[in-house]
Parts: structure tokens; C-alpha cells; sequence
């Protein structure tokens, strides 16, 4: 009787431990899709270059930080809405939703972006309400994460061969919907050659910003 | 007794077809505006304001010269201003024009409608300051809205990134 009580105990604690011991979820949305081709991008248009950084991104977060899986939403040569996308994140559980952007700039240098706060409008809600896709943001703190992985940025090696990055907010289309905390990395690439040092750099700040929040 | 009846009568009758061809505008009739004009005329003046735009990731400011009446600027006016300045100094690449700027029933929003758009096909950031430019110029000149709906062709702002099918809150411009 003592043993089957220990058993049960002993169950309880793993369902609990496995319940608990949850992996972080990472979502990556590279810019540009099978009829979008984005802006200009060093040596090919944005959907190419963001492509390569997502790729290297996602090798690099498997590579050092095993414990956080990294997901697409969509796969080259796909096409899906925003709303789409919203829908995947806010059902799967995401930790971090990343919208990857890039264009053409003198200097190599990295801008972060979330939606725009307005607090003054603000109103107390009820525990249970409908708010429209445009006010999504209100469900996550993407603004403190912003601000998170804007230090961990220019707390790292980075700024000794980038500028340092700068947070925005401002009402963008890319995080419509999206009620997960979610951030614009806005990269201004000088040449491709530094897709894989851009890859590195964002890996480590987002893995120490994640494991900082675990 | 008849011969007053009959002035009476013709009177009456000439007032009816004079009432009939005023209101069917065959004649109109204008009073002079000379007083309403000086009236308009000192209520209006050029007052030295400062437009703000941000150079190198700080705010700048210029001096511009701009049309106040009621203690508030001419909206257009000023933000021409601002937008010729952006030009000048290369933030916008094609000259833009204010084609008017009206508030909604509360006053609350100001309604832009701009000849073109002026943000660029380059970084979000980069446009987010011209916006923050135009939001920032209106907040320090006294111009009582808390939104502005960007429009072009009587069309919310296109853009690829930002999303202008609501009003910007000028509160907004305190975050960054």
C-alpha cells in the first residue's frame, strides 16, 4: 500500500516536472513570401537576404541553445496572410515572435521595432473582452522584451563592430494581431558577407534574453 | 379711396414679383465686407516657429516663418513648412504638398491629406522619424489634437510596414 502510495506520489511529480519543464518557443518571420519580394536587399531583393539571415538565425539558436525551439512561419516559396501568421503564434504557445526585415545601408546595423503603446487611451477591461486585431498588443509585454533585447545587444560584443541598435514603437502591420510579445528586427545590411556575423550576434541576445526571462 | 387701393395693390405686387426673382437668384444681392476683411486680416499673423525633425537620431529644430490665427498655427501652412525642410535636407526625396488638413466633428483628429507619400521604400526607422517629425511639430505649436490620420487620396498613408488606417497619437511621440 506504502509502495503504490509512493508510486502515485512519485507520477504526480513527473507530470509535474514535465508540465513545468517547458521549451521555449521561438518564431521567426522572415519578410517578403512567394508574391512579395520586399524591399531592396545587398545582392537580391529583401525575401532572399531575410531568408538567409532566418536560416543562419535558427542554425545558430540550435547549435548554442538546444532548449528553444525555433519555428518558421511560413517556408520559401509560400504565401500566407498576417492574419495567418497571427494565428499560428497565438495558438502555439510562442515565447518570442521575431519579424526579420532587411534593406540596403552604408553601415550594417540593426533597429528593433514593436507596436505602439498608446497609454494615454487605455481603458480598464473586464477579465473577458473582444479587442480588435489592431489592439493585440495589448495581451503581451512586447515592449519590455524590445527593451530587453535592445540591452542585450548592445551589452554584447556587437557594439564594438555595429552601431547600437535603438527601439521603436510604432503601430506596424507586420505585428498585426499578433498578441504573443513580438519584435521588428529591422537590419540594414551593408553586404551579405555579414548575414552570418548578423545571425550570430542576434542568436546570442536572443538565447541570453530568453534564458534571463526563464 | 380707389386710387389708393390700386398704389397699395401695385406695391404689393411689385414687392411679390421683387421677393420671387431675389429668391429665384435672379438678382443677388451683395453687402460690403470691408469691416469682416480687416477683422480677418488682424486675426491672422506671421509669427517665427520652430519645426522639429530628428538629424542623427536627435531632435533638431528651425526656425520658419508661419501663418497663426486664434492663437494657433495655419496647419497647412506649417506643415509645409516642415516638409519643405525635410526635403531640403534630403530626409524626403520628392517634394510633398499639404493639400489640407481638417479636424473631425470633436476636434479631436486632425485629418492630413498629402499630395504623395513622403516615406521611402528604406528603413522603417527612417520613416517612423518623418512621421515623429510631423507629430513632433504639431504637439510643441500648440495645435490642440490628440490623432492625425495620414492620408493620400482621400486614402489612409500606404505603406508597406506601417500601419496608417488609424490616427497616430501624438502621445506617442513621448515614447521614443
Amino acid at each position: 500500500m506504502q509502495i503504490t502510495k509512493l508510486h502515485f506520489v512519485l507520477l504526480l511529480l513527473a507530470c509535474f516536472g514535465l508540465h513545468t519543464d517547458a521549451t521555449q518557443l521561438l518564431m521567426l518571420s522572415p519578410i517578403g513570401d512567394a508574391r512579395n519580394e520586399g524591399r531592396k536587399a545587398p545582392e537580391g531583393s529583401e525575401r532572399a537576404v531575410t531568408r538567409d539571415i532566418a536560416n543562419a538565425l535558427a542554425h545558430e539558436m540550435l547549435r548554442n541553445y538546444p532548449e528553444i525551439r525555433v519555428l518558421f512561419t511560413h517556408m520559401a516559396g509560400e504565401t500566407i496572410t498576417q492574419l495567418d501568421k497571427a494565428q499560428y503564434a497565438n495558438t502555439t504557445g510562442t515565447s518570442l515572435y521575431l519579424v526579420i526585415g532587411c534593406y540596403n545601408a552604408p553601415q550594417t546595423h540593426i533597429t528593433l521595432l514593436t507596436a505602439q503603446r498608446d497609454n494615454h487611451m487605455i481603458m480598464k477591461m473586464s477579465d473577458q473582452a473582444l479587442y480588435p486585431i489592431s489592439q493585440a498588443w495589448r495581451l503581451a509585454p512586447s515592449y519590455e522584451y524590445g527593451q530587453k533585447l535592445t540591452l542585450a545587444l548592445n551589452r554584447g560584443a556587437a557594439h564594438k563592430h555595429m552601431p547600437p541598435s535603438v527601439l521603436y514603437e510604432a503601430p506596424l502591420k507586420d505585428l498585426r494581431a499578433i498578441a504573443v510579445p513580438a519584435i521588428v528586427i529591422d537590419i540594414g545590411l551593408s553586404t551579405r558577407e555579414h548575414v552570418p556575423f548578423v545571425a550570430q550576434v542576434l542568436a546570442e541576445a536572443i538565447g541570453t534574453m530568453l534564458g534571463d526571462l526563464q | 379711396m380707389n386710387s389708393k387701393l390700386i398704389i397699395v395693390s401695385s406695391l404689393a405686387a411689385c414687392a411679390g414679383v421683387c421677393l420671387y426673382l431675389y429668391y429665384s437668384e435672379y438678382f443677388i444681392v451683395l453687402l460690403p465686407q470691408h469691416t469682416q476683411i480687416i477683422a480677418e486680416s488682424k486675426a491672422h499673423q506671421t509669427r517665427r516657429t520652430p519645426v522639429f525633425f530628428v538629424r542623427n537620431k536627435t531632435w533638431s529644430q528651425e526656425i520658419k516663418d508661419v501663418l497663426w490665427t486664434h492663437n494657433e498655427p495655419v496647419v497647412e501652412h506649417l506643415l509645409q513648412q516642415l516638409l519643405d525642410v525635410l526635403y531640403e535636407e534630403k530626409y524626403i526625396q520628392q517634394r510633398v504638398r499639404v493639400e489640407f488638413a481638417v479636424r473631425n466633428a470633436s476636434g479631436s483628429t486632425l485629418y492630413i491629406q498629402l499630395s504623395q507619400s513622403p516615406l521611402d521604400q528604406g528603413s522603417i526607422a527612417a520613416n517612423i522619424e518623418i512621421v515623429h517629425s510631423i507629430l513632433s511639430t504639431l504637439a510643441h505649436n500648440n495645435v490642440q489634437v490628440t490623432g492625425v490620420q495620414f492620408l493620400v487620396n482621400s486614402e489612409p498613408l500606404p505603406d508597406t510596414h506601417l500601419d496608417f488606417s488609424s490616427p497616430w497619437q501624438l502621445a506617442a511621440i513621448s515614447n521614443t
